[in-house]
């Protein structure tokens, strides 16, 4: 390791991984130096691929958050607020970060997102606008290799998708016999996976094996592979990674200028400095805040951008609600085939439905293992039982993900009497449902109980939400002025010349959609600026 | 830098001396058996060498798997003596005693460390067909190739762009 | 057995042959590629890695082609190559194989080898009449281009005598479509008719060995639609030139465009064609071997299986086979040798039976 770099970016998921493309692309010489704190897993492995296949256990799942602490059970982080808001299971904490086991949905976010408070009074605007990233949406389209169709996506585009969708499922049609029949436009889900066209890439095409938390072929985008591949051929001299590595602080030489950073180096067990001329944090919603709240210097007594106590504010997450709903006689003996959904709608993103906090739907119907052949020959039950069973009924999985809006109250912050297995301070997550919340989701549920209806499926009338921290965001929002938050419209941290956040951290609002895409198209964004103000 | 992984291994695997093919000869008998006992793999010998390294893969990520397979081969052997071969398959497949945990007899491990085991394997490798899917959770369906069949069942109403 | 059947038995034999040229060279490519210490001759190694996955793309086709008639590779410790290799058929040396194919490290020696072993025919006659002055004297042997011209033209004779479809008697659905090979370089074709296997002989040609003096490129960007890349021998000849073709440079002349940077020492000192023999006093490396083997050997049954009927194995061999050999090949190149400390050790790709099979 070098002592001084171009530029430290902290944290290995997507966002590293698509500026660090982008910035390598525009300069193959640069000089980068990523920091991680966690350790890396083994990916398309065949044992752990079968291990996973016929006991459910995943090889990453050491590296998530514990359970909050209970009476009878030690447990990670703490809940503040009024609402638990669970972390366990909703980030992976290794090198590719979350991206090792998302689902891989790839939605934009809608022009009027960008709007939020100009069209409902809620939250802020976003300081840029759809058109100022339709182009780097593209580019994360491509990064990324998305299949998708435009159609019921009503996200303006210049260019097409990469590859072309994957074709609903016969489990879809059900629900899609019901949107048509209530004029519900519908939509293919947007997907970080593709089949096999002319198109070239270096990642293998989806071979539909239905196990996306541990692909044994890598076809889902998964950080660690991407940057694995990156380094395969020193095709960037200067390009390095550095795992087992803790940031503890950024540390300025002055109120406006970083130096570099201070980290852990858990194999050497012992503190590193290195010096850069840019720090680029991209830690994830939870840790990113964290870190410029620690950085506390005699320039920053509150932490770096924190002068106005907005760093780890206005957390966000987005509402996830399962409505399920049997079919009687299922003579098409339909079955859980794929592990991702095919079928959504985002006829309720929209603006008319953007007061009240759009939201989308899915069919998606549950790919757990194991399966429910599995479980039946394991038990004992006959063949004819078995086909029986299956042609019975068949259970109908709609999923809701919903919007909800920012409050200042939201935030996390570090728990410095703890440390985690990863040697990350513990998280005080203090969380509190914005009024309303309940009742958005009724009238959520009305909407989706038409469509149980005209499919003939009786729905349970007992939907569960879960309000877990899979996408969270915000807590170092895009602003047009530090009164209102943490970062400007090139992510960087206001009144710092050179400290940036890429990450869902930096999202001004989340919408009803998954943020990984526009986080991805963020981070290619800021590799170009950065590529820019180097040459200048 | 992270290039390359080591092969995911246990510390013990390699100084482990390998099981004997009579082993893997029984532990394929009883693969055989499943699909003959459920109707839906009439002829398992293209699996051979796939249940294998599956074998081969317990037992690199849990050495102990190699006790469980030379143990269950001697134990099925002594129930198909004492009941004859049909007799004993229908007790190891179908008896709910041994399917309840925790594990606590001989005749339970075999159930459900390698028999449950290799059931989620078979349907992964077809064995799901009969029942009704072209395509199941672990088995490798193949790629969508647009113009081609796909390699799951579609709905009839598909989005066709302009 | 019919008439046909006796007259596809040289067509077997031939495409047998051509599976196994391709085979053969792969442990040769990538004992060179493993041995190029991580993050040094980094365009080297990406070029190594381009033709390795172009010459699986070649078996493949050689595989189908075979299949297409209703023959049958055979893969199994007689016939797969043992090193050092020297290919012969039918007890004739290959004309421009006629040299020992190494299992050795990253270095001159073997980019020359890799020449060679790529060498298009008439780049070698050009060559062998500067030497010596006259047209070389025909030599008992065969080449590659000849080799697989001789192939094109029997199944062509056959067609003329019997219908396509006797000819092209083999099952559709055993092939090796795209759905099992995605590594790159292009697509299988899955081979039901004369045109196809025209076309498949065509990618093999292109791409490799049989590329002609008239041009570096390997013409396979007019079948595939990609950017048109230069032939074997051509990405071979960069490294040994340390310099990177330009479209319009002459096949006949070193390439001018831009260095490329080689460093002959930045390679781990891997012992040329090491057997398990030579770790028997280091169990450390003996085991790794063994696992390697091991796993090599089950790979190629699981091909043999994949082009006999049953494509679906080749995943296996895949995700089980291929994407743990460099796991273990990267911990072995590192040690030195206990005994013999001079080299480091290295896959010895030799056939170990499988357990279950002993």
């Amino acid at each position: 390791m070098k002592n001084k770099y171009d530029i430290v970016i902290i944290g290995s998921g997507i966002a590293a991984a698509a500026l660090s493309q982008r910035l390598l692309k525009n300069n193959p010489k640069a000089s980068i130096l990523i920091l991680e704190a966690g350790q890396s897993v083994k990916m398309q492995d065949s044992a752990i691929w079968q291990d996973l296949l016929v006991s459910g256990k995943l090889p990453y799942t050491k590296y998530q958050d514990l359970p909050y602490p209970t009476r009878n059970t030690p447990g990670q982080n703490r809940s503040a607020g009024r609402d638990v808001l669970p972390v366990d299971g909703s980030r992976v904490m290794t090198f590719g970060g979350t991206t090792i086991h998302w689902a891989g949905w790839s939605f934009r976010l809608k022009p009027e997102d960008f709007k939020l408070y100009t069209n409902t009074g809620h939250g802020i605007d976003w300081p840029i606008d759809y058109d100022d990233l339709e182009h780097y949406y593209g580019e994360a389209e491509e990064y990324i290799g998305v299949s998708g169709s435009p159609v019921g996506q009503n996200t303006p585009r210049k260019k097409g998708y990469p590859f072309p969708p994957f074709p609903f499922t016969l489990e879809d049609e059900p629900v899609i016999q019901a949107f048509r029949k209530l004029k519900i436009e519908y939509s293919n889900v947007p997907m970080a996976r593709h089949g096999s066209t002319q198109t070239d890439s270096p990642h293998a095409p989806c071979k539909t094996t239905g196990t996306c938390d541990y692909c044994p072929f890598g076809a889902r985008y998964s950080a660690n592979n991407f940057l694995n591949e990156m380094m395969e051929w020193n095709r960037y001299p200067n390009f390095e990674v550095r795992l087992n590595s803790v940031v503890q602080e950024i540390m300025m030489k002055s109120k406006t200028e970083a130096k570099g950073v201070k980290f852990f180096d858990k194999v050497e067990n012992k503190m590193r400095e290195v010096s850069a001329k840019h720090i680029v944090v991209a830690g994830g919603t939870i840790e990113s805040p964290k870190l410029l709240q620690r950085s506390k210097s005699k320039f920053a007594p509150n932490g770096i951008g924190n002068d106005n106590d907005l760093v780890g504010r206005y957390l966000l997450i987005q509402p996830w609600t399962t409505f399920t709903g049997v079919v009687k006689a299922n003579p098409k003996k339909m079955q859980t085939v794929m592990a991702f959904p095919t079928l959504c709608t985002r006829h309720f993103d929209s603006k008319k439905e953007q007061d009240k906090g759009k939201f989308i739907l899915a069919n998606w119907p549950p790919a757990t293992l194991p399966t429910t052949l599995s479980t039946m020959m394991q038990n004992g039950d006959s063949s004819r039982d078995i086909k029986k069973a299956i042609s019975e009924n068949y259970t109908v999985t709609i999923n809701g993900q919903s919007e909800i809006f920012s409050e200042h109250r939201n935030r996390v912050y570090n728990l410095e009497s703890k440390v985690n297995q990863i040697g990350l301070y513990e998280t005080v997550v203090d969380f509190t449902k914005p009024a309303g919340f309940d009742h958005r989701l009724e009238e959520i549920k009305e909407h989706v109980q038409k469509v149980f209806l005209e499919m003939g499926a009786k729905m349970d009338p007992h939907f569960s939400t879960s309000i877990r921290a899979d996408h969270a965001s915000c807590t170092c929002r895009m602003a047009k002025s530090p009164k209102e938050g943490v970062v400007d419209k090139d992510l960087k941290v206001f009144g710092t010349e050179n400290v940036y956040v890429c990450s869902n951290a930096a999202f001004s609002s989340m919408g009803a959609v998954n943020p990984t895409l526009t986080l991805a198209a963020l981070s290619i964004r800021l590799g170009d600026h950065l590529s820019k103000s180097q040459k200048g | 830098m992270v290039m390359y992984e080591k092969q995911a291994l246990h510390p013990l695997s390699d100084t482990l001396v390998s099981l004997d093919p009579e082993v893997y000869g029984s532990m394929f008998n009883l693969f055989e058996q499943i699909g003959i006992f459920w109707g839906n793999m009439t002829d398992a010998t293209p699996c051979k060498s796939l249940l294998y390294t599956f074998m081969d893969g317990r037992m690199r990520l849990y050495p102990i798997y190699r006790v469980y397979y030379i143990q269950s081969g001697k134990i099925l052997d002594a129930l198909i003596k004492e009941m004859g071969n049909e007799k004993a398959y229908r007790f190891l497949f179908t008896d709910k005693k041994i399917n309840q945990k925790p594990i606590e007899t001989p005749l339970a491990l075999v159930r459900q460390k390698v028999s449950n085991e290799f059931i989620s394997l078979q349907l992964s490798l077809g064995g799901f067909k009969k029942f009704g899917a072209d395509n199941y959770l672990g088995y490798i369906g193949g790629a969508y190739i647009p113009g081609e069949k796909p390699p799951y069942r579609i709905a009839k109403e598909q989005i066709h762009e302009k | 057995m019919s008439k046909l059947e006796i007259q596809k038995k040289p067509l077997y034999e031939q495409l047998q042959a051509a599976f196994l040229l391709e085979l053969s060279t792969l442990p040769a490519y990538l004992s060179a590629l493993f041995s190029i210490k991580p993050g040094k001759n980094g365009e080297a190694a990406e070029i190594i890695h381009s033709v390795i996955m172009e010459e699986m793309l070649h078996m493949t086709m050689a595989g189908n082609l075979m299949s297409s008639i209703g023959g049958q590779i055979e893969l199994s410790q007689k016939t797969v190559p043992a090193y050092p290799f020297n290919l012969e058929f039918k007890g004739k040396k290959f004309k421009d194989r006629d040299f020992e194919v190494n299992l050795e490290v990253f270095g001159k020696d073997a980019i020359e080898t890799f020449m060679k072993i790529e060498m298009p025919s008439d780049i070698a006659e050009i060559q062998a009449k500067k030497y010596t002055g006259k047209t070389q004297t025909v030599v008992p042997g065969i080449s590659i281009g000849e080799f697989y011209a001789a192939v094109e033209k029997n199944l062509a004779d056959l067609c003329a005598q019997y219908s396509e479809k006797k000819v092209f008697s083999g099952k559709k659905n055993i092939q090796v479509s795209e759905n099992y090979y995605w590594a790159g370089g292009g697509k299988p074709i899955v081979i039901t008719n004369l045109k196809k296997a025209k076309q498949a002989v065509e990618v093999v040609v292109a791409q490799g060995e049989g590329a002609t003096s008239k041009t570096i490129f390997d013409e396979d960007h007019k079948i595939f639609g990609q950017r048109p890349d230069v032939a074997h021998y051509f990405k071979f000849a960069e490294i040994f030139y340390a310099r990177k073709y330009k479209p319009q440079d002459h096949p006949l002349k070193p390439p001018t465009g831009k260095k490329i940077e080689i460093d002959y020492r930045e390679v781990y000192p891997i012992k040329k064609n090491a057997t398990s023999e030579d770790y028997k006093d280091h169990p450390e490396l003996f085991a790794l071997n063994t696992r390697f083997n091991k796993a090599y050997t089950l790979m190629l049954i699981q091909i043999q299986e994949g082009f006999t009927g049953h494509p679906e194995n080749l995943y296996t061999a895949i995700i089980n086979g291929m994407h743990s050999l460099s796991g273990i090949a990267r911990e072995m190149v590192i040690m030195p040798i206990k005994g013999n400390s001079k080299f480091h050790g290295t896959p010895t790709f030799e056939w170990v039976d499988p357990d279950y099979l002993k």
